[in-house]
């Protein structure tokens, strides 16, 4: 069988895209223009995250709106659509029985590699998630962190142009967790698989997205480039500084500026400024050493914070009215 | 560090169609029941029954040939398995293209009744591996998630079903008629009997049909394995328990209840054994009596075979069970 595929530089859009769950909005006609790349999906707990990907997967009807995959319209061509998709659920949903490598060979055939080729490429993604000989073992023996490697292998065993990731370093140790971040980031940069990475540990989204999307109570919030974002919040640095903070400190209360010791040793400095040369140039009057300058910390968690705190506003409101 | 490539690789191959998608998803279900000791301990156990029908056909044959080992066994026999035998020695040499029939297909009625208790617990084994194990793992998520539809999922599990029928029914018969032909002392048994393979065919590949659709849709209603084997035997025995309370209470359409009753009373009427059975006691004195009361025993009411209350009961089973598949296999 032969899919012709679509060079899209889109990896998804949507129309008007909405689901319900009785008088609730799981996704409120949500209208996304989304191009290739690193993808976070951000949002508190039930705000729709799951829903989309699940939704965009055709893992559940949607009540209205249009959606394309990689230029492919899932009504039309959903199920062909999906042999260029990867999936890696939440929860654990291996089948009971299986050993590791069986597993993967078995995910990779659903896609319509023939076993030798399913075999290989099992065994190939194993290695590249870093499973060694417990591909041999039972999957329930499987610890939290060999289940999550095991579902990435099985979303990448038929070498998909898209992957959605639903909370991927779920249970894993820090150690695991850098690692499995380092794979992905990996898929897109190297290999230029787009990932649709969902969490609600922003690091790790700021760690390997280029693209943020913010939704709440299945509102589209938020959806720009980090690097714009970012910029939003521009005006503050962290800085880490040798020697005495005081004459810092000093400089910039005669400026205005706010200035403040985080606890990790380092100083806070909202600025208010679109670049850092003003704060360098005080830096160097002072003769402070600089070790190290991050512009705009914390902002990704600050632009969530703000999206979820005009998403509760809405809410207020919105509960207020109907009580009336 | 690994002694090889451990980076991603691209895969530029060829993907396979939807049918071997499907085939895979069959494949893996009966390898997945078979890993169970008691599936493989059942399937023998049919396997052995067929080689059992295969003996005896193997040695009615045998009476055709002379001096053989069977010849000589009835030499010594009792004075009534001596005329019986005698009496079917030359039926088999007079008229070959009825005789054979007869025999034929009388006896692959009995076997094939017979049979149907492994099927129980071909079904009771098989069950936990068609929907009932993805249910509680979420395995269906996975499926859902591939290049399947939900169609394509339940035609994979209900290709298990079948498949695993074919392994421990259909095949024992289908083998058994083919060896015991393959033994007989000559090739015109092949033609003669065709008839009976037919009707074993057409009955077995009938009851496949509805019994996987049925056992689907048990496996379908719960995920706990205990629940549905219980539902399982219920329905099997207490719905053959049902029957006979069902006519002595005179309300003979509730003894279709039984899906057992149904089983037989399509195995009556495709086989259609009255104008056998009457040759066979007319020509084969003992021998086709003795076939007579055993072809009675296993379903009572063959002479009264109600062909269209058992098939409506059958369909009923089905058309409930596909409706509970239709409504639990949900990714969601």
């Amino acid at each position: 069988m032969t899919t012709v595929r679509s060079e899209s530089s889109e990896a998804l859009r949507t129309e008007k895209f909405t689901k319900k769950y009785g008088a609730q909005y799981a996704l409120d006609s949500v209208d996304l223009v989304v191009p290739r790349g690193a993808i976070g999906l951000l949002g508190p707990n039930g705000a729709g995250k799951s829903t989309l990907m699940k939704s965009l997967l055709q893992l559940i009807p949607v009540d209205h709106g249009e959606a394309w995959i990689l230029g492919e319209n899932l009504r039309a061509n959903g199920k062909d659509t999906r042999t260029r998709i990867g999936y890696m659920p939440e929860q654990d949903c291996h089948i009971p029985g299986m050993v590791g490598c069986e597993y993967v060979t078995y995910c990779a055939q659903l896609c319509g590699l023939d076993f030798q080729s399913a075999r290989q490429r099992a065994h190939e993604m194993l290695d590249f998630v870093g499973m060694g000989q417990e591909r041999y073992r039972k999957i329930d023996t499987y610890s939290t962190g060999m289940k999550q490697r095991l579902k990435l292998a099985q979303a990448l065993a038929h070498d998909p142009e898209l992957l959605f990731l639903d909370e991927p370093t779920n249970g894993l140790d820090p150690r695991g967790r850098a690692q499995i971040l380092d794979l992905i980031q990996d898929l897109w940069k190297t290999h230029g698989i787009t990932v649709v990475l969902s969490s609600h540990l922003l690091q790790d989204v700021d760690r390997i997205c280029e693209q943020i999307i913010i939704i709440s109570q299945g509102k589209l919030l938020v959806h720009d480039k980090l690097e714009n974002l970012k910029k939003r919040k521009q005006g503050v640095a962290e800085i880490a500084l040798a020697g005495k903070f005081e004459p810092v400190f000093q400089a910039c209360a005669d400026r205005g500026w706010k200035a403040l010791e985080l606890p990790n040793g380092r100083v806070r400095i909202e600025h208010g400024n679109a670049d850092m040369q003003s704060l360098i140039q005080l830096l160097k009057e002072k003769e402070a050493v600089i070790l190290e300058i991050i512009p705009s910390p914390n902002a990704l968690e600050e632009l969530f914070l703000q999206a979820l705190d005009m998403s509760a506003d809405q809410n207020r409101e919105a509960s207020l009215a109907s009580s009336k | 560090m690994p002694l090889h490539d451990t980076h991603y690789k691209k895969w530029e191959g060829k993907r396979q169609g939807i049918w071997r998608r499907r085939w895979v998803i069959v494949k893996n279900g009966i390898r997945l029941t078979l890993d169970a000791k008691w599936s493989r301990y059942f399937i023998m156990i049919s396997w052995l029954v067929g080689l059992i029908q295969a003996s005896i056909l193997f040695g009615i044959g045998q009476l055709l040939v002379q001096d053989s080992a069977i010849s000589n066994l009835i030499d010594n026999a009792s004075p009534g398995v001596q005329t019986s035998a005698t009496m079917l020695t030359g039926w088999l040499e007079d008229h070959p293209e009825i005789s054979v029939h007869t025999t034929y297909n009388v006896l692959f009625y009995l076997f094939t009744s017979l049979n149907q208790m492994s099927t129980f617990f071909i079904i009771f084994m098989t069950l936990p591996h068609l929907i009932s194990k993805d249910l509680s793992s979420q395995a269906i998520l996975v499926y859902s998630s591939k290049a399947l539809s939900r169609w394509d999922y339940i035609l994979g599990k209900f290709g298990v079903m079948m498949g695993m029928l074919a392994i421990g029914w259909l095949g024992p018969n289908c083998m058994a008629w083919f060896l015991g032909n393959f033994l007989a002392p000559d090739w015109s048994f092949f033609w003669h009997s065709r008839m009976a393979l037919v009707h074993t065919v057409t009955y077995i590949g009938c009851c496949m049909l509805a019994l996987s659709v049925i056992a689907l849709g048990i496996s379908a209603m719960s995920s706990n394995e205990k629940s549905i084997g219980t539902v399982w035997a219920l329905l099997w025995f207490v719905g053959g328990a049902f029957a006979p309370l069902a006519k002595n209470l005179d309300r003979p359409s509730l003894q279709y209840i039984s899906l057992s009753l149904d089983m037989k009373q399509w195995c009556s009427w495709v086989f259609d054994l009255e104008k056998d059975l009457d040759l066979l006691k007319d020509n084969v004195q003992g021998f086709g009596e003795a076939l007579y009361q055993a072809a009675l025993r296993t379903n009572p009411n063959w002479l009264e075979s109600d062909i269209s209350g058992a098939l409506a009961g059958a369909c009923v089973f089905t058309a409930i069970a596909a409706y509970i598949v239709w409504a639990r296999v949900k990714p969601e």
